[in-house]
Parts: C-alpha cells; sequence; structure tokens
C-alpha cells in the first residue's frame, strides 16, 4: 500500500509540473500576443499578465496542497508514519514552482516590454516642424517625455509633447526592458543568496550596475545619476 | 488547441480603463505674446516679451537653450 501511494503521489507531482511548465508558456504567449490585440496598450497587457499569474498560482500551485490535504495525507496518515516525509515532497515543489514564476514575470515582464519598445520608438520616426518658420526641428529621440525644442533658424521656443504611447516608453517600459538585458547578473544575484552576506552583496552591486548601465543605453540622460541611483538600489535591497 | 488563457486577455481588453488626457498625435506648439504674437526665443525672459516688452508674469527667469 506504501510503495503505491508514494508512487501515485509522485505521479501527481510529475504531471503538476509539467502542467505549470505548459501555462508558463501559454501564459507568456497569451501575454504576448494581447499587445496586438490590444493595440499596444502596455498596461492593459500588463494586468493581463498580473492575472495569468494568479490563475497559475491558484489553478496549478495551490493544487499541490488542496490534493495532498484532501486527498493524499488522509490515506496515508491511516497507512503509517512516513506521510511526513511525503508531506515535505509536495511543499518543496510548490516552493521551487513559486521561485520559477517569479522569474517567468520577470523575462516576461521585459519580452513584453521589448515587443512595447520596437513598435513604440518607431512612432518619432517622423519629421517635425517649427510652428513658426516651419523649419525642420530636432526631437531627441531618447527623452521619453514633453521637452522645450529651439528651433535653429529663428529661435522659438517649442514645446514638444510627444504622444502617450511613445511617452510610456520612459515610465516602466525602459526600467523591464534594463532588467531584461541584465538577466544573466539577476539569476547570479538570486544564486549568491546562499553563499554568504558578502557574496550576495558583490552580486547585488554587479546587477544594478549593469540594470543601470542598460538603462542609461536606453535613456542617456539618466546617466547623471548613475552613481546615486546605484546606491539606492542596493539600500533597498540589503 | 486554443490558449486557456485568452479569456484573461480579453477580459483585460474590454475592461481596459479609457483615460481622457492620452495623446494620439504628437504635438508641437510655441507659446506666444498675447499683445504682439511673438514666440519666446530662446535665452530671454519668461516673463516678458523680447520684442514688445509685455510683462504677461511677474518673474525674472531666463529660459536656458536644452543640453545637446
Amino acid at each position: 500500500m506504501k510503495e503505491q501511494l508514494i508512487a501515485r503521489w509522485d505521479t501527481f507531482l510529475q504531471n503538476i509540473d509539467k502542467r505549470f511548465e505548459e501555462s508558463l508558456a501559454q501564459g507568456e504567449q497569451a501575454v504576448l500576443e494581447s499587445l496586438e490585440e490590444n493595440d499596444y496598450d502596455y498596461y492593459t497587457s500588463f494586468r493581463t499578465l498580473m492575472a495569468i499569474r494568479m490563475q497559475i498560482d491558484e489553478s496549478v500551485i495551490r493544487k499541490i496542497d488542496t490534493t495532498w490535504q484532501q486527498q493524499v495525507a488522509p490515506l496515508m496518515q491511516a497507512d503509517g508514519h512516513y506521510w511526513a516525509d511525503e508531506s515535505h515532497k509536495g511543499y518543496q515543489a510548490a516552493d521551487a514552482m513559486h521561485e520559477r514564476m517569479h522569474l517567468w514575470q520577470y523575462i516576461t515582464e521585459g519580452k513584453l516590454s521589448q515587443k512595447y519598445y520596437d513598435h513604440a520608438i518607431e512612432l518619432i520616426n517622423r519629421d517635425f516642424f517649427c510652428t513658426q518658420c516651419n523649419a525642420p526641428l530636432q526631437v531627441k529621440k531618447d527623452l521619453f517625455r514633453a521637452h522645450y525644442i529651439t528651433c535653429n533658424y529663428c529661435s522659438a521656443v517649442n514645446t514638444f509633447e510627444p504622444e502617450t504611447k511613445y511617452a510610456t516608453i520612459g515610465w516602466n517600459v525602459v526600467d523591464n526592458l534594463a532588467a531584461l538585458y541584465a538577466l544573466q547578473e539577476y539569476k547570479a544575484m538570486l544564486q549568491a543568496k546562499g553563499n554568504g552576506a558578502a557574496a550576495y552583496a558583490k552580486a547585488v552591486r554587479v546587477y544594478y550596475e549593469k540594470y543601470f548601465d542598460e538603462r542609461i543605453k536606453l535613456m542617456p540622460h539618466t546617466a547623471d545619476t548613475r552613481e546615486q541611483d546605484i546606491e539606492k538600489k542596493i539600500n533597498l535591497t540589503l | 488547441m486554443s490558449n486557456p488563457f485568452k479569456k484573461i486577455s480579453n477580459t483585460s481588453k474590454e475592461t481596459a480603463k479609457k483615460w481622457d488626457n492620452t495623446k494620439d498625435e504628437a504635438v508641437l506648439q510655441t507659446v506666444t505674446c498675447p499683445q504682439c504674437a511673438a514666440p519666446r526665443p530662446v535665452n530671454t525672459n519668461i516673463g516678458t516679451c523680447a520684442y514688445c516688452g509685455f510683462k504677461f508674469m511677474n518673474i525674472e527667469l531666463t529660459i536656458k537653450p536644452g543640453k545637446p
């Protein structure tokens, strides 16, 4: 009886892990496809991502606990004392899934941001002219907010206000893109958690240096505050 | 097989908030003097018209050119 119950429990955990992996892949696909379907409404796709995360948590990860409590534990407890080890197996599987889902969200936010960026960055690829003399104006292509542009011909100060989809790049999109480009450093930081305080502190610094360097490539004007930004993030993390 | 999360993305789309102050097109505009309609040139006092001297703000600030 013991071997049979353990074998059934192991099969259940294997199947739930397979379903979890499939859900992550389908979830990523749904999030990325939603961006085209909602005409590149970034925050609507972001809400889709968060809802899918909750759905996977409720319908897959929590299934381990409910199955254990309602079906497996009563049978094993009636059969012997080995149930405690088997219970531990279930909790370990759920914890591992939470960690994988955290990383999935990190990567999917990055991929969603990359797709949005590739679309929205093109919106400004056209000519702009001075409202006073109609001379061509040089719009700053990596400043995702309203700014003044002085006409080189008549010196009039023009106020440039980008479309909202373009300005959105400068809100969360660049942050998630920089995070995606620093993925290897992020994984190293997560791994370093178990290697002692000094190793973790070093990994945190390496991650935030990479993160802010990538962010500066997307928004060069943020280079002025690089050191302060890195120190602030490190202090918040440690 | 259809994606089981399609329903979630459809619901997100249907319940998306419609913001009033979004801009569908980039806009360029120039603040002009209410008296002579001249634009504000760079490196001039922000509160006084550089052309006719009309004082439309009671402050002493200069418009600096942006960083290149």
